[in-house]
């Protein structure tokens, strides 16, 4: 059913073609050269190169064959191409021998090319080539499975916002040197690392930092606008290992050195770190800014129960919050006490969370002692999610029903 | 007062008038995301039937239904994969040029990409034709262009 105004829809003005032009993948895009005279330099000035899996269509071909295909065309590409490149990604399962990634960086920096993502999908980790680093118009940098070794000469990106680090190798002075080289830094991902494990976070204007990894340490300097903080430590250590470093508290060494955070995601055993030395009930500021706290626990380990309740404490906005339980192997030897939850009451500030998610419990006592504190300690709780551990029984869902709410809108859903 | 807010604050509504003499309604937030329209409304008034001379009944309840989601925060990839699924490529071209005249910028871009994946396989008649292009490579021309770039040519269904 052909519409009444077939000329309105058969030509689209010159500046929407544009746009849908640098929607187009790559290998559409240089197809688009032969349609008409016009078009045919079109695609070259496109400031995006995304080369990856859709650029080759793997069917049963031999590997050498592939890998020879891809560096083909993008060389046929880079020569093409003229006019600036703001982004160049490269993430392809059978990337090529290692002189071809070399010589395209190099010629990359000369663009100079201000988003640089490179993905090594198996194999040893890359070494970057020293090109790279000499390339000051970067303004966010992604590596995956590459292994960073700066020259000596490298002073640092100067207009790097962004960088994303998963799967690097990288030494202890490189790290430190470049962090803090790089001074508009607002976003930092580190995902699986090595060569390195004092993470010293020296970055003026760092907003966002999300870090999973082995570390035996962390501390920020001069981090006054992280607002968004995600951190997971893979790694469990014994009580007996101190990872104090001359501090008497962890968490409050920590806390202080994010005065405006408004998103916390505690992972793994990060919270085990945080609890080390002085866990305090009243915190030296509070959190006034947190909105959002994640937490993974160990309900079986009363020093990571204070420690979550120092932070629910002192967060007087705290509006969302997820708790995720860690089941430990072999169970905390009994020194532990019962939690003293009378002394936690007496003067417990008012708390606004509004939503809750609870995540893996099985139903042991501290578990159900914590849920029945946080839903006698918020009154204008709206929405509290339970979601089972496997070998949860069925008395779970009994035991939290029971428990009194101070929010009459509470609605508190059991997922199974 | 102070109350919850949990509804929206303004649910003053705007009429809006197709080209081919329709009226719709849309909330006012909804229509501030058409920057076109927040322009003539702001010339016109908000009392007026805001006169909409190239966009016509086809087009202009689907805009108005994505536009409702935007403003609860509710458009998932879900959301945006069922809205265009029934749509072949010529509607979604009338949509397309529709949300560019109304300067409504997200689903503006929503479509870009929207066309751009539909066009990924079809062949270059196809999209000259989409485009409104005309060929004007002699036949030596256009079969050494696409010899030179061989495999961007690969996987397409080449029609007629």
């Amino acid at each position: 059913m052909t519409d009444a105004e077939p000329d309105i829809i058969s030509s689209l003005p010159g500046h929407i073609i544009d746009h849908i032009l640098s929607h187009l993948s790559i290998k559409e895009a240089v197809r688009t050269s032969v349609l008409s005279t016009k078009w045919r330099y079109k695609w070259a000035t496109l400031p995006n190169l995304v080369f990856d899996s859709q650029c080759i269509s793997e069917t049963s071909e031999d590997l050498l064959d592939i890998k020879s295909k891809l560096s083909r065309i993008i060389d046929h590409v880079l020569l093409l191409h003229s006019g600036p490149i703001r982004k160049f990604k490269l993430s392809h399962r059978e990337l090529i021998g290692v002189t071809d990634i070399d010589r395209w960086t190099l010629h990359l920096t000369r663009r100079p090319v201000k988003e640089f993502v490179l993905e090594i999908w198996k194999g040893q980790r890359y070494k970057i080539p020293t090109c790279l680093f000499s390339c000051q118009g970067l303004h966010h940098l992604e590596l995956f499975n590459c292994w960073l070794k700066p020259p000596s000469t490298f002073q640092g990106f100067r207009n790097l916002k962004s960088l994303d680090l998963q799967h690097v190798t990288l030494a202890q002075d490189a790290f430190e040197n470049l962090i803090s080289s790089c001074p508009l830094l607002e976003r930092l991902t580190l995902m699986n690392f090595d060569g390195f494990n004092h993470l010293n976070i020296r970055s003026p204007n760092l907003q966002f930092f999300d870090i999973g990894g082995k570390f035996d340490d962390i501390s920020f300097e001069n981090t006054s606008q992280l607002a968004v903080v995600s951190i997971g430590l893979y790694v469990n250590f014994e009580s007996n290992q101190s990872r104090l470093h001359g501090r008497s508290s962890n968490l409050v060494e920590f806390l202080i050195r994010l005065p405006r955070i408004q998103r916390l995601e505690i992972q793994s055993y990060f919270l085990k770190y945080l609890a080390m030395g002085v866990v305090p009930v009243k915190l030296p500021t509070p959190c006034i800014d947190l909105s959002y706290l994640s937490i993974r626990i160990n309900f079986n380990d009363s020093k990571e129960i204070s420690a979550a309740l120092c932070l629910l404490r002192n967060s007087p906005n705290l509006r969302e919050l997820e708790i995720l339980a860690r089941p430990e192997e072999q169970p905390v030897p009994i020194a532990h006490h019962a939690y003293c939850w009378e002394e936690v009451c007496l003067s417990w500030p008012v708390m606004r969370v509004q939503h809750v998610r609870i995540d893996g419990i099985s139903g042991i006592k501290p578990e159900l002692d914590f849920v029945n504190f946080l839903l006698q300690y918020s009154p204008v709780l709206e929405k509290m999610a339970v979601k089972p551990a496997l070998n949860a029984g069925p008395e779970l869902v009994k035991d939290l029903l029971r428990f009194r709410r101070a929010s009459a809108r509470a609605e508190v859903t059991y997922l199974d | 007062m102070a109350q919850e807010a949990s509804s929206s604050t303004s649910s003053k509504t705007i009429s809006l008038k197709t080209g081919d003499g329709e009226i719709f309604e849309i909330e006012a937030s909804a229509a501030k995301q058409m920057k076109t329209v927040q322009r003539l409304i702001d010339d016109l008034g908000d009392d007026i039937t805001i006169p909409l001379h190239n966009v016509f009944s086809k087009e202009l309840p689907k805009i108005i239904e994505y536009y409702k989601k935007d403003i609860t925060g509710e458009i998932t990839k879900d959301f945006e994969a069922e809205f265009v699924k029934d749509l072949n490529d010529d509607e979604v071209k009338v949509l397309f040029l529709a949300a560019n005249y109304l300067d409504a910028n997200k689903l503006f871009e929503f479509l870009s990409q929207n066309i751009a994946d539909r066009l990924e396989s079809k062949s270059v008649e196809y999209v000259r034709k989409y485009f409104g292009v005309e060929n004007d490579f002699t036949p030596e021309e256009e079969s050494k262009l696409r010899e030179e770039r061989a495999w961007s040519f690969r996987g397409i269904k080449e029609d007629e």
